[in-house]
């Protein structure tokens, strides 16, 4: 590394390599459309897409395109973890609840979420709640998976200790075994946030249902083709914004629980 | 292997019990159903055997279920790959993390569209989509896989074998960071099956995913929900294929760890 950049102060230097990274992704992505790798005819500049960012924010369409896929996909991870949570913990807690379940937990967890999209319209129509029943669907599993290993990782010295100390059954499970689970429940929360985007995106292409996905599609059949790529732009952005804030409560519930081992996304 | 005992064949029936519970239900609800929007699971099992056995096995199932294989195996290499090299070579690190956080926060559906519009509906563009979506988790677990292994290890790596970095990489690290690559690969295979389906779903005329929506758009209600089972089917499979996968490299990880230490 050179010197010159280890005597700038650290939080400067990272902004500043962060900007030269993207700077980068932009002149890469500028770089395919100059030599043909991405057809000019079709992809539009870096400009253009600004600019369409520019006036549909101005025009509303891009807000409220914003809005009904955050506004879903908040339901969606509400309704999943208000079953998935719970559901996790009495089968963490319960070995009988557990083996009762997990043959049809199994069965349906591999079924990918959006296969239900034609079973979500003919039930829901093509609104919002079409949106949060898949992305409840597809969110519960992990929420669930991961409360469930979070119970069953509890240190069983933990529970013998407040046991020890004359604690009731259900004291032990409000004050020991369900603060222990956090971690795990967040990481959970963390892996389903990014895939509650995943499959409200999907859903929204599909059905036409009102979001991102559908203002992509609606914009592509009417051949703007920035407004296509301004809502590539948002996505990802929404997705870093979701994602920043996910990863920061995990860094800040970390500091009294050790890192659960659950996967990122 | 221990022979089952009179307790272990309870547990397992109880659980099967609940799934037979469940199925009467559905069935019990679609034979009350008037409305012909929710058929009972009798005649959604019949349609199933009927679509199976009929040509979209060969025209429509098998070709969906190769392209989400194709995908996966593709992109979940080049995830490793990349992932060994962001990992091992730190000094990337501060360069990369912001473009990559902003790509891999694109949802891949949203790609699709606009592969639908450069490349057409094609079967390379169908895999490539897949590829990526099973790319990012694949990714993102093996970088945090290698940064997460003990020095400790490569300290001692360094000592006793007096080994080059790429000995190391290959010997030590790798299968120190085989468990959460494991992780990674497991959320990209999930990832790989809502690519299959969206891919199928969007502009296409072919595969299984084509097959379920085009059966509500002409509300034929039983062969849908018969397209839904056989999806639920092939993600059965293609999970049990990756357990048993899982398995067979895990007991070799643990042969490893009795090795190393």
């Amino acid at each position: 590394m050179p010197s010159l950049l280890t005597d700038i102060p650290r939080p400067v230097r990272r902004t500043l390599q962060a900007c030269a990274g993207l700077a980068t992704l932009v002149l890469l992505f500028e770089g395919m459309r100059a030599v043909g790798l991405l057809p000019t005819t079709s992809v539009p500049s870096t400009g253009e897409i600004l600019g369409a960012l520019r006036t549909s924010v101005v025009d509303g369409d891009m807000v409220s395109a914003i809005g009904y896929t955050v506004l879903a996909w908040l339901l969606g991870l509400l309704v999943a973890t208000a079953i998935g949570i719970p559901s996790g913990i009495a089968v963490g807690l319960s070995r009988w609840a557990d083996r009762a379940t997990r043959s049809a937990v199994e069965i349906l967890r591999p079924v990918p979420a959006v296969a239900l999209v034609p079973v979500a319209i003919v039930l829901f129509g093509i609104e919002v709640p079409m949106q949060v029943f898949l992305i409840a669907i597809a969110c519960v599993w992990p929420l669930l998976l991961g409360a469930r290993g979070g119970v069953r990782a509890v240190d069983p010295l933990q529970v013998d200790t407040a046991r020890s100390f004359g604690l009731g059954q259900l004291a032990i499970i409000r004050r020991v075994v369900l603060p222990a689970t956090v971690p795990a429940m967040v990481t959970a929360l963390r892996l389903s946030a990014s895939l509650g985007v995943v499959v409200a995106v999907g859903a929204q292409l599909i059905s036409g249902s009102p979001g991102l996905g559908s203002l992509l599609v609606s914009s592509q059949n009417a051949g703007k083709n920035d407004v296509v790529w301004a809502c590539l732009l948002v996505t990802g952005a929404l997705g870093v914004v979701i994602n920043l804030l996910l990863a920061s409560a995990e860094r800040g519930i970390a500091g009294w629980q050790a890192l659960s081992t659950e996967g990122r996304r | 292997m221990k022979a089952p005992t009179f307790r272990s064949v309870t547990h397992r029936s109880v659980g099967w019990i609940f799934v037979l519970v469940l199925m009467g239900l559905w069935e019990i609800a679609g034979r009350r159903d008037a409305s012909g929007l929710f058929p009972p699971l009798s005649e959604v099992l019949t349609e199933t055997l009927e679509v199976l056995r009929s040509d979209a096995l060969t025209n429509d199932i098998l070709p969906s279920v190769a392209r989400a294989l194709a995908g996966f195996v593709l992109g979940s290499a080049a995830g490793i790959a990349l992932g060994v090299v962001l990992g091992w070579w730190r000094a990337l690190e501060p360069w990369t993390t912001a473009p990559l956080e902003f790509l891999r926060a694109v949802p891949v559906p949203a790609l699709v569209p606009l592969a639908v519009a450069l490349y057409g509906s094609t079967d390379p563009m169908k895999v490539g989509i897949i590829a990526l979506g099973a790319f990012w988790p694949v990714l993102l677990n093996t970088v945090d896989g290698i940064r997460r292994v003990d020095p400790g290890y490569i300290e001692s790596a360094r000592v006793y074998t007096s080994g080059s970095s790429f000995s190391i990489l290959r010997r030590v690290v790798l299968p120190a960071a085989t468990p959460q690559i494991t992780t990674g690969l497991r959320i990209g295979l999930a990832i790989s099956l809502i690519l299959m389906v969206v891919s199928e779903m969007f502009g296409a005329s072919s595969g299984l995913g084509y097959l379920v929506l085009q059966s509500q758009r002409l509300y034929a209600m039983t062969s849908m929900y018969a397209g839904v089972v056989i999806l639920a089917l092939v993600g059965l499979l293609l999970t049990a294929l990756f357990s048993a996968v899982e398995k067979r490299a895990m007991s070799w990880f643990d042969g490893m760890k009795g090795r190393t230490s």
